[in-house]
């Protein structure tokens, strides 16, 4: 009786834990158990063909490359995003920017990537004898940087999150894009240092974040 | 967190994506979702944005039209529980955008990311304007 129960065991994908999700699940499952044959309703068909179906023929996409596709994705509903990356410069603005893509993880139940990268522009000594201090300064600001962020991270596993701190050194934009890549983040939160001004501008490293990165990207208002 | 999201679309399916995650975010912060649908005006403005009036009688007026589909996306987002109003501007879509945010005190703008040229990811100028122009926060959701 056992091995035929557990033969017939669906599929169950892992789904992410939120209130009733483990519940749904094996309600779900349950008329598969016994062998209760059911119509599943509309919103439990895989929510690709439902989009294909509805979308006049002209509008289909050539190529389904969106990032969002590669997300495991609840039936009948759109994921929204799963791994969060904020990206510091220790800054106050920046602060800001943390505590918006803290709470935005929170809410959406999401991993929380924080990002510090700072600008090292001197090269590494190239004799293991030969310790400039340029260099040993651009050693005091890692460490700083990873303490710092190490910091950031402490508290937002302190709210229930499961954070992860990365500190790199090079250019600002890209390594934060980088990161995300790597990490496979769906949503980049930059601040949007660079105002000037009455007039607004949005800061070199927001701007270049928002044209090369290859998922969602918000833009705080931090200053 | 965010209390007044506003969502920008032009009608198109990239933009539907945005529009679909808009309203998921509306839901889980409890927000209320404005749902701007600006069409361009003037000289050549039905070549840039074909889609707004395909498959309708010529010299149909873009105005009435937006105005349909931004009802219907707000009916679609109450029928998932989310407070939604309908916003309808003809011109800039930038600055008609920034303006409703202001009026409405969005303090969330989501646009797509359309403009995607070739292998390099380029913003289109839609959202490009309107991050650098925004009084607040702004999305870019990658729909392209």
């Amino acid at each position: 009786m056992l091995e035929a129960m557990t033969d017939q065991l669906p599929q169950i994908r892992h789904q992410p834990t939120g209130s009733g999700s483990l519940c749904r699940t094996i309600l779900r499952a349950l008329p598969t158990w016994f062998g209760i044959e059911q119509d599943r309703p509309e919103q439990d068909r895989p929510e690709q063909d439902r989009l294909e179906q509805d979308r006049p023929e002209q509008d289909r996409p050539a190529a389904q490359s969106a990032p969002l596709q590669s997300v495991r994705r609840r039936p009948g509903r759109l994921d929204m995003y799963k791994s969060l990356l904020v990206a510091t410069d220790g800054s106050e603005t920046a602060a800001e920017a943390v505590r918006v893509a803290t709470e935005l993880a929170v809410v959406l139940g999401a991993r929380l990537h924080i990002a510090n990268v700072y600008s090292s522009s001197n090269p590494a000594p190239v004799y293991a004898g030969e310790m400039t201090m340029a260099y040993l300064e651009s050693l005091e600001r890692g460490k700083f940087a990873t303490a710092e962020t190490e910091a950031l991270a402490e508290r937002a596993r302190a709210m229930g999150l499961s954070a992860q701190p990365h500190v790199v050194a090079g250019n600002v934009a890209e390594r934060i894009v980088e990161i995300a890549e790597e990490q496979h983040v769906e949503l980049i939160v930059v601040g949007n240092k660079g105002m000037r001004g009455l007039k607004r501008v949005l800061g070199s490293v927001p701007n270049a974040v928002a044209h090369s990165a290859k998922c969602a990207v918000l833009i705080v208002n931090t200053t | 967190m965010y209390k007044s999201v506003l969502v920008a679309t032009d009608g198109s399916e990239t933009a539907g994506q945005a529009v679909r995650v808009a309203i998921e975010l509306a839901k889980l912060c409890g927000a209320k979702l404005h749902v701007a649908n600006v069409y361009r005006t003037g000289e050549g403005a039905i070549m840039r944005a074909p889609g707004l009036t395909m498959g309708l009688p010529e010299g149909i007026d873009a105005g009435s039209v937006a105005a349909t589909r931004a009802e219907s996306v707000v009916a679609h987002a109450r029928t998932l529980g989310v407070k939604a109003k309908a916003h309808v501007a003809g011109g800039d879509p930038v600055e008609q955008i920034v303006a409703i945010a202001a009026e409405q005190k969005a303090d969330l703008i989501i646009v797509g990311n359309k403009g995607m040229r070739g292998l390099k990811r380029v913003l289109g100028s839609v959202p490009n304007g309107v991050a650098h122009k925004a009084p607040c926060a702004v999305l870019i959701v990658n729909t392209t």
